[in-house]
């Protein structure tokens, strides 16, 4: 029989225990679970500290019903950028906890999680110019002006 | 939000695959835009950055998506609105950038630099010695340049801004390409053409144009692009070859001209000799019907390299309907954010990735090895010497004339000809309520 209760342990030392189905949704946790067999000790999470880990498990509470995803989903819809009402207001937080989640949904395989992460960032950039991107994501403008505007010339965006 | 002081950006900071998973979300503006924003990501993604550029061209689609939603044309308005900055500005005319100084009333000559009087030293300077000391002009209130330049479409693969010809025209003669030229894309490494030496300085351009909207391998079509020395101007001349029995459809995709379609122009349902708008000019050779093998040429004066562009010119620029404009141009807040998920497929990208182009190539090389290649290059030769001036009087005249509104007797004669189906594109409209 398998335990329906896990204990996982943050990169920071804290222990959270949460349902095994949960758990399950994390291809990392679900493969290694069926390779270990089960056990009561805390599972380390090296690469993940509290916070992060909370927001992900709260994540994966919410979507445990959900079918599983097929790995290679159709393109179609991989391409839309249209996020669900709850993962929109889960999304809704400052952006390096956004990027340490997509890079815990990547370490951990949640693809569904990857993928609402990903778009949320797509989100941020469409319809933006390049001065406004590099103002939201804090990128350092290292061009010149005068090759801005070469730029603009060789790919024929820009005449004069 | 990142604390300040903090130069990292997390999104850069992002392993490579993660990055590719963001950007194969974005549409292609977005994707520029933000491989644009420093130097890092431009020198990785170069190649994915001039493939993306390469495809926004402003080329014209088929007759039929040209007047209805094309995700190409709305792309490049996308891009060149989010790329304008304190220099550039979109201009819905020329489909391009251009310095915000030619904007609202004024207009720069084209020159390899633009010269300041300095005060201090009394001479002119190019303006890079200005460069970042200028304030920057204001953002124009027209979304269209002063000289109102345009674009000739020429045919489906090539469209030519009034500075591309200057560039061309400067190729063809064998003059040493101005250093400003060597900021645009090369002529001489053009894929679309191969290039012709007739004589020391005389250079000809040549395309084989698949045709990729018909459908069917009704044409195909060799442009040719020279100089007309004595006329001082660039001609383009297109050769169709009738591939086929099937023709005449009722209505040709394509344009002979902005004001008549092909067909019409050519042989339906009786043949004109020029367009009364543009003088475009039509041959045909040996015309037998609509028989396979047969073939006629469109010649087209594209003008002079005067600055701003000559009438001549103009009278080949593209040219819009009011609804087309109403749909594409006006201020639309929501473009930006319904154009992302526009549907994938577009038509023409379909018929021009299709097998087509081996029944294309199969089917020119029969017509040109029976009548086609001999001729075709003494034309190209004729039309370089200027030896057709004689015939091509109407035209010539056209240089020095073409101010003035059409000839009575010419629109006279060519009135009944006007079909009903063309008066969609021939309505020259006024765009100043932009």
């Amino acid at each position: 029989m398998s335990a329906t209760m896990l204990t996982f342990q943050s990169n920071d030392g804290v222990d959270i225990t949460i349902a095994r189905d949960v758990a399950e949704r994390s291809v990392l946790i679900k493969n290694m679970l069926e390779d270990l067999g089960d056990t009561d000790e805390a599972i380390p999470i090296p690469n993940v500290n509290e916070a992060v880990l909370r927001k992900v498990i709260e994540w994966c509470e919410h979507h445990k019903g959900d079918p599983p995803s097929t790995g290679d989903d159709d393109d179609s819809r991989r391409k839309t950028t249209d996020i669900d009402e709850w993962d929109q207001k889960f999304m809704q937080v400052d952006q390096e906890m956004l990027f340490e989640i997509i890079l815990a949904a990547n370490y951990l395989d949640i693809k569904g999680l990857l993928d609402v992460g990903c778009k949320t960032v797509a989100n941020m950039i469409k319809g933006k110019s390049p001065e406004e991107i590099r103002k939201t994501f804090n990128i350092q403008n290292d061009f010149t002006p005068e090759e801005e505007d070469q730029i603009r010339r060789e790919n024929e965006w820009a005449e004069e | 939000m990142e604390p300040p002081g903090d130069i990292s950006s997390g999104l850069l900071n992002l392993p490579p695959e993660l990055f590719d998973m963001i950007l194969e979300l974005l549409p292609p503006p977005a994707q520029v835009c933000l491989l644009l924003t420093c130097r890092g990501l431009y020198n990785v993604y170069k190649a994915t950055i001039s493939d993306v550029g390469a495809q926004l061209t402003f080329n014209p689609r088929s007759r039929i998506i040209m007047f209805t939603l094309d995700q190409v044309t709305i792309y490049r308005k996308v891009l060149l609105r989010l790329l304008q900055n304190d220099r550039w500005a979109y201009c819905s005319q020329c489909f391009m950038l251009h310095p915000r100084t030619e904007f609202d009333g004024s207009f720069q000559v084209p020159s390899p630099h633009d010269w300041i009087y300095c005060f201090e030293c009394m001479v002119l300077h190019s303006r890079a010695s200005f460069h970042g000391t200028l304030p920057a002009p204001s953002p124009p209130h027209s979304a269209i340049c002063t000289v109102q330049s345009g674009i000739v479409d020429i045919c489906p693969c090539i469209s030519l801004t009034n500075r591309q010809k200057f560039r061309i025209a400067r190729y063809l003669a064998g003059s040493p390409a101005e250093t400003y030229d060597h900021q645009y894309p090369s002529i001489a490494a053009d894929g679309r053409f191969s290039v012709t030496e007739q004589g020391s300085h005389t250079r000809v351009l040549v395309h084989d144009c698949p045709m990729p909207f018909h459908g069917d391998d009704a044409f195909t079509a060799k442009v040719t692009i020279s100089l007309d020395r004595a006329r001082k101007s660039v001609v383009a001349r297109t050769k169709y070859h009738l591939c086929h029995r099937k023709l005449p459809p009722v209505r040709s995709p394509y344009d002979a001209c902005p004001h008549r379609c092909l067909l019409h122009l050519s042989c339906y349902p009786k043949p004109l000799e020029f367009c009364s708008q543009c003088r475009t000019k039509l041959r045909l050779h040996n015309w037998e019907s609509w028989a396979p093998n047969q073939w006629f040429t469109v010649t087209r004066d594209l003008g002079g390299l005067r600055w701003p562009p000559d009438a001549v010119w103009q009278a080949q620029c593209r040219t819009r309907d009011l609804k087309w404009y109403m749909r594409f141009w006006e201020e639309d807040p929501i473009v930006g954010d319904w154009v992302e998920d526009l549907p994938d497929p577009p038509l023409w990208e379909d018929s021009e990735s299709s097998g087509d182009s081996d029944g294309w190539s199969d089917s020119s090389n029969s017509s040109g090895s029976r009548d086609g290649s001999d001729s075709d290059d003494l034309d190209a030769s004729e039309n370089s010497e200027g030896s057709e001036d004689s015939e091509d009087s109407d035209s010539g005249e056209m240089a020095s004339e073409s101010d003035e509104s059409q000839d009575p007797i010419h629109e006279e004669h060519s009135a009944h000809l006007d079909a009903p189906e063309d008066s969609d594109d021939d309505g020259g409209i006024s765009i100043d309520w932009l």
